[in-house]
């Protein structure tokens, strides 16, 4: 007795004059929710680490929910909501089965990560790995990478706070933080890439942030990578820049962010024969 | 023919009647019967004894028993006092009863007889619930998908109580399809404020942790949603609804933090027989009731949810379930039978797996089971998983045993069912899998006969955990535990637990580093070989799923906490440790 997650019991809402989707995976269980962006929201299970999401809330774009959270929800909930808003009814049921919340789960880890890091005692400093369609990726939304965004935006006596990592470096008269971070291994093996992914923060104009992102290619046994390497901001553009070689020999991706603590999401880009 | 033949016919008819009755009964119901009784037949001579009187009284009336009607007066002549169960000792009594059943003949008996034991004699309570099951299937056949049962069984009967016309009028299916009708709306207003609350992200007040269900604030807003929807449905409110709402929260909480915080709801107490969760739910019934006029409905709309959702916890073992020792007996020598004797092998273990399937269970399970080995439940599908994975480790361990004896038809399987179904799994069956080992035979039969319940093992853990969590309880490591005893339970029939703590090559097969779920592009699995431990196993592939620190890696042990948190597990569904 009880219902949970997955059982699979999914609600969909339309609600018109909030201009948004709600889904709804129905739990008798207690519930962390996290504002992702802004316009979405997640919330997870608190004690299912392993769990599909149990709420999701998403603006609408010109009429439709957004490419990256339909490719996130799958072809069968996405046909749903789009079903949905052509219809004239305001909601729907739809029963999931257990592959299908699998899937679920499987393409929101790295958002119930974020989500529920709030409960971990240590916080990590490496992604979660999700699927992304057929692709891989994963989200960089550390507290502490909200943090400094927000300090280098602010006035300058703005203080990061107590943290050895990121470090405010010297070289140069703007204030600048590093830090490293880690891919899941299966994300950097899939794009030939050492995990360890090294980001500069630094002021770039009023109010705009660039985030320089490096990592170092494995050493190539034969042939080229099957897939590469994008990055993006996770703030609903859907902007992925791909990692280039640099002079060094190394990969490079730079992204342009306003001050908003806004994450940045990594996905592996698959060279088919398209 | 004779008076005296007349007589004995139907006294046959009437024991046939009784026997029926017995099946269709829960097993606990039927069991306080029994030992009053000492035994199954003395129990039924006397109630068909009563039953006799009973039909010779009605028989000088306009309105005879028919012989259509002996199961219900057969339940009629049961007694259900507070401590006691037994057969009526007054003619009158029973006769009088057999005359109100006659009003609700169309009720399920076993739902029947339940709601009686609960509220005897309240005509009122069972109007509502016969209604509330018409009223229930009408919504369920409407849509193919749509709210839980769980929902259903709080809101339907609360929808009939607050807005059937004259809730005390017969049956009439008219007035039925109409509120089948309103009741729909109502479901789908209710679910509509419930999400517009949620993406308002209005404060919901902060309820303690320790309570399961109350834990999670939006399902504390679903149901004071539903109540809304009914008031609105009866004119009560226009404005301001998410004001409401909040409010309608606020109460709805403090209510249950009072009825939580008996110390006798824990798990695992003495003095309890049902989990927190119950007891919520049961709480919410009662809060949606009262949205009725009528100040008495609250606590009708209560019982009629006791009684529906009981059939949920059906799935709960009986204490009598046996527990034997789970080692193999290993067969004298292997090989050398003949093909005949190998059928005869294959319908003697066929004939036990069926035993063991539903040995100790009632009418819902046993409809769970039918529709299982009949191939009509998929391959994960929820519904009845957690069922169906606890009545296959009983199973597993009695066939374990190779009991030699002839297996014998389960209560409630008529003969004619029983011979479909066993010979419906024995052609499932190639006699070549039988080799001569005991053990290993009835594994491998047991593997062929049975129609898969997952494609992928992963997600049916979870499902189980999250169950066993809600069951549990919150506490410091009940989500622990849950995620052990049911990554331990879940294997297909020859699927094992290695009882050791080496740790596993990395990765364990391709199908581990992909997220955990198939690699894409439908490349086909390579079985992992059987000596090796490879936790992605499909249904059908034999081996070792799991040791102590694959189980503990999962569930955030270290592989001997695990082994000794198995060891003292004393949780619900103990059966899901059997080999």
């Amino acid at each position: 007795m009880g219902v949970t997650t997955w059982d699979g019991h999914l609600r969909i809402d339309h609600l018109a004059d909030a201009g948004a989707i709600a889904l709804t995976l129905l739990t008798v269980e207690p519930v962390t929710e996290a504002e992702l962006r802004t316009g979405l929201i997640a919330g997870f299970v608190t004690a299912d680490p392993q769990g599909p999401p149990t709420f999701v809330a998403v603006a609408l774009q010109d009429g439709r929910i957004p490419d990256d959270v339909a490719t996130l929800l799958g072809p069968r909930v996405s046909m749903a909501v789009a079903d949905l808003l052509a219809a004239s009814r305001s909601g729907q049921w739809l029963q999931l089965d257990l592959v299908e919340i699998d899937d679920l789960a499987v393409a929101w880890a790295p958002y119930r990560a974020f989500t529920l890091v709030a409960d971990q005692p240590v916080p990590t400093s490496r992604g979660a790995l999700g699927s992304w369609a057929d692709e891989l990726w994963t989200c960089l939304g550390l507290p502490i990478w909200h943090d400094a965004l927000r300090a280098l935006g602010g006035p300058p006596a703005a203080q990061l706070r107590g943290s050895d990592q990121p470090a405010r470096g010297d070289e140069s008269d703007s204030p600048v933080v590093r830090g490293t971070w880690r891919l899941p291994d299966d994300l950097a093996a899939a794009v030939d890439v050492d995990p360890d992914v090294a980001w500069t923060l630094r002021p770039a104009a009023q109010d705009v942030i660039e985030i320089d992102l490096r990592v170092q290619p494995v050493q190539p046994i034969g042939q080229p990578p099957g897939a590469v390497l994008h990055a993006g901001l996770d703030d609903g553009s859907q902007r992925w820049v791909p990692f280039e070689a640099d002079a060094t020999g190394g990969l490079r991706a730079r992204l342009i962010s306003s001050d908003d603590p806004v994450s940045v999401r990594f996905r592996s880009q698959s060279r088919g024969p398209k | 023919m004779s008076a005296g033949e007349d007589r004995e016919r139907r006294r046959r008819e009437l024991e046939a009647a009784a026997d029926e009755l017995f099946d269709a009964l829960y097993p606990e119901d039927l069991a306080a019967l029994v030992a009053k009784y000492d035994s199954r037949p003395k129990l039924r001579t006397a109630a068909v004894d009563r039953a006799e009187k009973v039909a010779d009284r009605l028989a000088k009336t306009d309105a005879p028993v028919n012989s259509d009607e002996y199961v219900l007066l057969i339940a009629a002549c049961l007694t259900w006092g507070k401590k006691q169960a037994g057969v009526a000792q007054n003619t009158t009594h029973a006769t009088t009863k057999f005359l109100r059943y006659r009003r609700f003949a169309e009720l399920p008996l076993g739902i029947l007889v339940r709601t009686d034991r609960i509220v005897p004699d309240d005509d009122r309570v069972i109007g509502l619930l016969a209604r509330s099951l018409r009223i229930r299937s009408g919504v369920t056949d409407a849509r193919p998908a749509g709210e839980p049962e769980l929902i259903l069984n709080i809101v339907v009967p609360a929808i009939v109580a607050a807005l059937a016309p004259g809730p005390d009028q017969p049956p009439d299916p008219a007035a039925d399809v109409a509120l089948v009708g309103t009741a729909l709306d109502v479901l789908e207003r209710g679910a509509e404020l419930a999400a517009e609350y949620r993406v308002s992200r209005r404060p919901v007040p902060v309820v303690g942790t320790d309570l399961p269900v109350a834990g999670n604030a939006d399902f504390l807003v679903r149901i004071a949603a539903y109540r809304l929807a009914i008031e609105q449905r009866r004119g009560l409110v226009a404005t301001r609804l998410l004001d409401g709402l909040q409010e309608a929260v606020v109460e709805l909480t403090s209510i249950l933090r009072k009825a939580m915080t008996r110390s006798t709801s824990r798990w695992g107490r003495h003095g309890s027989d049902e989990p927190d969760v119950a007891t919520a739910i049961n709480q919410f019934a009662s809060y949606l009731g009262s949205a009725a006029k009528d100040a008495a409905a609250g606590q009708r709309v209560s019982t009629v949810n006791t009684v529906l959702s009981y059939r949920l916890r059906l799935d709960e073992l009986p204490d009598e379930t046996p527990i034997r020792d789970p080692r193999c007996r290993s067969s004298s020598a292997p090989g050398g039978a003949e093909h005949a004797a190998r059928l005869s092998d294959v319908e003697h273990l066929i004939g036990w797996l069926i035993a063991a399937l539903f040995q100790g269970v009632g009418k819902g399970t046993q409809k769970a089971l039918l529709e299982w080995l009949n191939g009509k439940e998929l391959a994960d599908q929820q519904k009845h998983l957690p069922l169906l994975v606890r009545r296959l480790r009983v199973a597993t361990t009695v066939l374990d045993q190779a009991p030699t004896s002839r297996p014998p038809r389960p209560a409630g399987v008529t003969p004619d069912q029983f011979a479909a179904l066993a010979a419906r799994l024995i052609a499932a069956v190639d006699p070549g899998e039988i080799h001569g080992y005991e053990c290993a035979d009835a594994r491998r039969v047991t593997l062929a006969a049975l129609p898969p319940l997952w494609t992928r093992r992963r997600p049916a853990i979870q499902l189980l955990a999250a169950h066993l969590r809600v069951l549990i309880g919150p506490g410091h490591s009940g989500p622990r535990q849950a995620a052990l005893v049911a990554a331990y339970g879940v294997r297909a029939p020859v699927q094992f637990v290695q009882p050791s703590t080496t740790p596993l090559p990395v990765p364990c097969c391709p199908d581990a580093g992909t997220a955990g779920r198939p690699a894409a592009g439908g490349r086909p699995r390579q079985p992992a070989p059987y000596q090796e431990i490879c936790p992605h196993r499909p249904w059908g592939e034999i081996g070792w799923v799991e040791n102590y620190r694959t189980l503990g890696d999962a569930a955030g042990f270290t592989a001997e906490a695990a082994r000794r948190q198995l060891e003292r597990y004393n949780g619900p569904w103990p059966e899901l440790l059997w080999p």
